[in-house]
């Protein structure tokens, strides 16, 4: 095949034969012009290697789950992704068991104590959420590519916000669903209380409860950082068991002063307080490390 | 990938799992030999970044396992296969690798894949790369796990307790493949099976008790048993060791027996068990 006469576009097609995309105006020549065309032909190589290594890559490529497309369509990458959604407290079976603790929390709230609405669903709401957090970072049994996946070069802190990021969002929509169900067998009053305090997107302030909900389990990652994520948990429930039990002790309108606005307001600061203090220690030293024996 | 150790130190409680250990370890295969509880693991752990020393340093290439960004610098050059194996039975085996490629910056598809399939290949496990991890073998799940381990072409690899579970016919070829691996880069063994260590290892380092009792070739620890090793009709009471053999006699680690004894070529073994028995004496 002979070269074209120098007024044809030869860089850009010796370009486009190395792979670079040709714009619509070389398109139109390319079709108009069979000596250009041609030329394209002799110049570009098809490497059957590569083409066969793209092909194998797609065939091999593991069908992402749901989940993970759904994070895919939120723009968080495939690895990041896939990462997340290996949770433990992630799986079927326990958003299963998650399920069942918030299920019995809006019978106990319908049937046996609708003069105290909020009382119980204001401690078990954490519940889910902490014991999700507990088996999302534990070693061991409940994750058990955990010490792999820790000698990766993963982000520590990526990985700690990630997965809390992803307990406290599905936590947050099984405690909403759970909220709403109690809500609508309730007397119009006790509902608009339920709802102020504990729906997402309801009453005066928005999400009431995922504000404490989410400094709670970062007290527990906190705590878990030098310890034992179990021992996270515990310390993160019991600080807000504490909590809700002086306020309705010393408080004449508990449930005012536990969802209200300067306690949303004072969640809030803890909330960016915690965070920041966790994302430090967290970087600082091997997440969990202490769960090991000796040998 | 070199890897030096200063006065490393690890306590869990009132235990001292490492004490003060002082080592040089260079490219090739090391075996880290020493007895259950002697300290293997946690000196792997230590170097995969999982486990901060309570005191001394551990430098890899430079980096020290105790510095935040140095660690992540380790970790893109290690592989690690733990004792205490965890997969996901519902992943096939290419998806666990893949899984564990991403995790290790491997984020292009088309590269990642082919490094899948090789890490694979090296491991014989081509052929079972669709099947769910569930369905697989003990010794084929210690593949996977050898597999996602050298995924990522690592300069240094810690393999802690590798041929545990494995078949006689399994650990021949897994010797054959880490002998391969280890010819380009630092591979770590820790096992306290003294025949793993004979067959592959270019040198050894025996931890007793938190202790680093040796450090050298396989040669020269088979050496210090040189002229204590005897075949004998009867063991004298401070033998270090003595068992019989297949031919009727007794072979015995030690002083000369007495009158009658012959002295035969030691093994490797008997230079551990004469190390480790020193401890003991002492």
């Amino acid at each position: 095949m002979s070269a074209p006469t120098p007024s044809h576009p030869l860089a850009v097609i010796e370009a486009v034969a190395k792979g670079r995309v040709p714009d619509s105006e070389l398109v139109a020549h390319l079709e108009s012009c069979p000596s250009c065309a041609g030329y394209l032909a002799s110049k570009a190589r098809l490497d059957l290697a590569y083409a066969w290594q793209g092909i194998a890559a797609e065939l091999d490529a593991p069908l992402p789950s749901a989940s993970e497309r759904l994070l895919a369509l939120l723009g968080v990458p495939q690895w990041l992704a896939r990462f997340t959604v290996q949770i433990p407290s992630l799986r079927p079976a326990w958003l299963g068991c998650s399920t069942v603790v918030l299920a019995l929390a809006t019978l106990i709230t319908i049937l046996l104590v609708p003069t105290h609405a909020l009382d119980v669903p204001a401690v078990l709401v954490v519940v889910p959420a902490l014991a999700g957090f507990a088996a999302a970072f534990a070693s061991g049994r409940a994750d058990p590519a955990f010490e792999i996946v820790t000698a990766t070069p993963l982000s520590p802190t990526t990985a700690l916000f990630a997965r809390l990021g992803a307990v406290l969002v599905t936590n947050a929509v099984l405690c909403e669903v759970a909220t709403l169900i109690a809500g609508s067998r309730l007397t119009t009053e006790h509902r608009l209380r339920l709802y102020s305090a504990l729906s997402v997107g309801r009453g005066t302030l928005a999400f009431g409860w995922l504000l404490p909900m989410a400094a709670v389990a970062l007290v527990a990652a906190m705590v878990s950082a030098r310890s034992r994520p179990i021992a996270g948990a515990a310390v993160g429930g019991g600080a807000w068991l504490v909590l809700v039990a002086v306020t309705t002790w010393v408080s004449s309108d508990p449930a005012g002063a536990l969802w209200g606005a300067w306690a949303e307001i004072a969640y809030a600061g803890a909330v960016v307080v915690l965070a920041y203090l966790l994302a430090r220690s967290w970087a600082r030293g091997p997440v969990f490390a202490t769960n090991v024996g000796v040998d | 990938m070199n890897v030096v150790l200063e006065s490393l130190s690890r306590s869990y409680g009132s235990v001292r799992a490492l004490d003060r250990v002082d080592a040089t370890i260079g490219p090739g295969i090391t075996g880290l030999l020493g007895p259950n509880g002697a300290g293997k693991t946690t000196l792997l752990r230590i170097l995969a970044t999982l486990l901060p020393p309570t005191s001394g340093t551990a430098r890899l290439d430079g980096w020290s396992t105790s510095h935040d960004r140095e660690r992540v610098e380790i970790r893109r050059r290690l592989g690690y296969l733990p004792q205490d194996l965890g997969l996901y039975p519902r992943f096939t085996v290419f998806e666990f690798v893949d899984y564990l490629a991403m995790l290790k910056e491997l984020h292009e598809p088309r590269e990642r894949h082919r490094r899948v399939r090789e890490a694979l290949e090296a491991v014989d496990l081509q052929d079972v790369a669709g099947r769910k991890i569930r369905t697989l073998s003990g010794g084929m799940r210690r593949r996977v796990g050898i597999a996602q381990a050298i995924v990522a072409d690592p300069q240094l690899l810690l393999l802690d307790e590798p041929t545990g579970g494995l078949d006689p016919e399994q650990r021949v070829r897994f010797r054959q493949l880490v002998g391969r691996l280890g010819e380009h880069r630092t591979v770590l063994l820790s096992t306290h099976l003294v025949e793993d260590v004979a067959a592959i290892c270019t040198s050894v380092v025996v931890l007793w008790h938190g202790k680093v009792l040796f450090q050298g070739a396989p040669a020269e620890l088979r050496k210090r048993a040189e002229g204590l090793v005897w075949s004998a009709q009867e063991a004298s009471p401070d033998a270090v060791a003595s068992w019989r053999t297949d031919n009727g006699m007794l072979r015995v680690i030690g002083a000369c027996p007495g009158p009658g004894a012959t002295p035969v070529e030691p093994t490797l073994e008997d230079g551990y068990l004469l190390v480790t028995s020193d401890t003991l004496t002492q």
